[in-house]
């Protein structure tokens, strides 16, 4: 039962990031590329794609979190795991339980964040978007590397 | 030194140890230092976490990584080593010299160590044993030549060091290049005088021009990058955009090895890649920020000043210290965090920072597979099975190359700076 839940989760999860990821990194491609075009040809040059692409690096980076953690590719230092095999289990459960303050301490702190910007109603200079909406990617990773870990402790003990 | 610093220090290291991501283990040692010793609330930390990466700098670390894997997917790193192995094979060693020039030229797309450890690595250390190459010198060549993929441009860690220094990327880019060459050509000849004279099996007839002609539009990539940068026709991400662009186009159409369905994948996997990477940045930013909080670069800085007053001697510490470093922690934290603390110091000893930059990226490109703690050890040790004496051994003469080159530049800076000086950059 808590598996499938699990299962499910992970699905929806999956599915929000790789869609969103993708076009977020082909839209900015897109549009740097058009500017390159633009500059050479017509010597104009795209006011938007700038911060379009800043917006774009803070998603992938903050939203690729997730994905990063549910692959476990973060980098780590293993130099002592690999001479003590023996304390992998142990390291792995209180990395798990670090990672879990870390995402808590990210929706906590970065929904304070969001609340001061929509009182104080900040928004880019070009293309005027709200920064509080910026701002909600800091809350959403924690979300999301909260949800993936969570997946990761009790996934391994059901199997 | 004083207590406050050796707790955030042991913080830290006892935080990495503990197998957190590095990304956190920075956060966490800034945390604990900001909220026990300065009384700033947490919130200032997670907005330095979020403004870092509001930084339109930070967008060539996406656009080069989706570059090297949209390669890697399609088969233009497979040509680009065909070419290579047509190029050298027939010579006594030239296998091994295969191995070390695909490295190079992986790695001028791809820029990650580990990842062209696994990827060449993977397959270069079982083929060359078969072909009856000594075991010791395939693991060897095989733990140490992806640090080209570091040093030669596009390096990750290079870009990273022109944002903290203001450094031309593009004159850091050039000066990648001889240390790569010298590198490369070095190892070919310890190859060639070590199998001279000795009947190998794998020196097959390859036609040159054939192998050329195949892969003529991926070695356009390339050119494409650095032509374009170095011209001064495109900005250093202009150059990567364009480049992923080209190099989608010739695997869909040309090649014709991706398909449109692989093209969301490879886009994914680029996005997760940089975000390991971009949060890394995030973390040392925090982490910096509280070391200039707390003035430690000042104070180390007044100590070294203090004690250390010739540049020969300043540049051998630094030379040993980033060695050792580079053994425990990733390139990109240490350029991040070492980076601000060196940097004030180089005016006194009047060393150029762009030459700086140079040393610190091949120095720490060279703790991945320094023993008995480099990364790439223990991933070619996993291939073998043999245990990290075996593996340390075995990588000696290539590590001494590597030094030696390292050496020779931070000791003649008009060398090392020649080609950005030549190109106008410097």
């Amino acid at each position: 039962m808590f598996n499938t839940t699990l299962k499910k989760i992970d699905k929806v999860l999956t599915f929000f990031e790789e869609w969103t990821l993708f076009i977020t990194v082909f839209v900015s491609l897109f549009a740097l590329f058009l500017n390159v075009i633009l500059r050479y040809t017509i010597n104009y040059s795209l006011a938007w794609s700038e911060e379009l692409v800043r917006l774009v690096i803070i998603y992938t980076t903050l939203i690729g979190a997730g994905v990063a953690i549910k692959n476990k590719s973060m980098i780590k230092i293993d130099a002592l795991v690999q001479f003590f095999p023996k304390i992998r289990k142990p390291l792995e459960i209180f990395s798990n339980i670090a990672t879990l303050v870390f995402a808590v301490l990210m929706m906590f702190y970065g929904f304070k964040m969001v609340m001061q910007m929509v009182t104080t109603h900040q928004k880019t200079i070009i293309m005027q978007i709200p920064l509080s909406f910026l701002y909600f990617f800091v809350p959403l990773m924690g979300f999301l590397i909260f949800m993936r870990t969570i997946h990761i402790i009790f996934w391994r003990e059901q199997n | 030194m004083n207590i406050t610093d050796l707790i955030i220090l042991a913080v830290l290291l006892f935080c990495m140890a503990a197998y957190i991501p590095v990304f956190m283990a920075l956060f966490f040692a800034a945390l604990v230092g900001f909220l026990f010793f300065t009384g700033i609330s947490v919130q200032f930390l997670a907005q330095t976490l979020f403004r870092s990466l509001d930084n339109f700098a930070l967008v060539v670390v996406l656009f080069f990584v989706l570059c090297g894997n949209i390669m890697n997917r399609g088969s233009t790193v497979q040509k680009l080593t065909n070419f290579a192995d047509a190029l050298v094979s027939w010579l006594p060693g030239g296998l091994g010299m295969t191995g070390v020039i695909a490295c190079g030229l992986f790695g001028a797309i791809s820029g990650s160590t580990v990842a062209t450890v696994i990827a060449i690595g993977g397959f270069m250390i079982p083929a060359l044993i078969k072909n009856g190459y000594d075991k010791k010198y395939a693991v060897g060549l095989m733990a140490s030549s992806p640090n080209l993929g570091v040093i030669i441009p596009p390096s990750i860690s290079m870009i990273l060091y022109s944002m903290i220094s203001n450094v031309s990327l593009e004159g850091l880019f050039l000066t990648g290049f001889l240390p790569g060459v010298l590198i490369t050509l070095l190892v070919c000849i310890y190859s060639f005088f070590l199998y001279k004279g000795k009947e190998m099996k794998g020196a097959k007839k390859i036609n040159l021009l054939k192998s050329f002609k195949d892969g003529f539009f991926a070695f356009m990539l390339p050119i494409i990058i650095f032509g374009g940068i170095f011209s001064g026709m495109f900005t250093a991400n202009e150059a990567a955009v364009v480049a992923c662009v080209y190099a989608l186009f010739i695997e869909l159409f040309i090649h014709k090895s991706m398909k449109i369905r692989d093209v969301k994948k490879v886009m994914v996997d680029s996005a997760e890649m940089s975000a390991v990477l971009l949060l890394i940045v995030a973390g040392a930013t925090c982490f910096g920020r509280y070391l200039i909080f707390e003035n430690v670069p000042g104070r180390i800085a007044d100590i070294i000043l203090s004690t250390i007053h010739s540049p020969f001697v300043f540049l051998l510490s630094v030379n040993i210290l980033l060695l050792f470093i580079g053994m425990f922690m990733d390139i990109i934290s240490a350029t991040l965090i070492l980076g601000p603390v060196f940097l004030p110091m180089l005016t006194v000893f009047n060393i150029d920072p762009m030459h700086f930059g140079l040393i610190m990226t091949i120095n720490l490109a060279i703790g991945y597979c320094t023993p008995p703690m480099g990364v790439s050890l223990f991933i070619t040790g996993a291939i073998v099975e043999k245990d990290i004496v075996y593996v340390s051994k075995s990588v000696f003469p290539f590590l001494l190359i590597q030094i030696l080159v390292l050496l020779f530049l931070t000791y003649n800076p008009k060398i090392a700076l020649f080609l950005p000086r030549l190109m106008g950059f410097f």
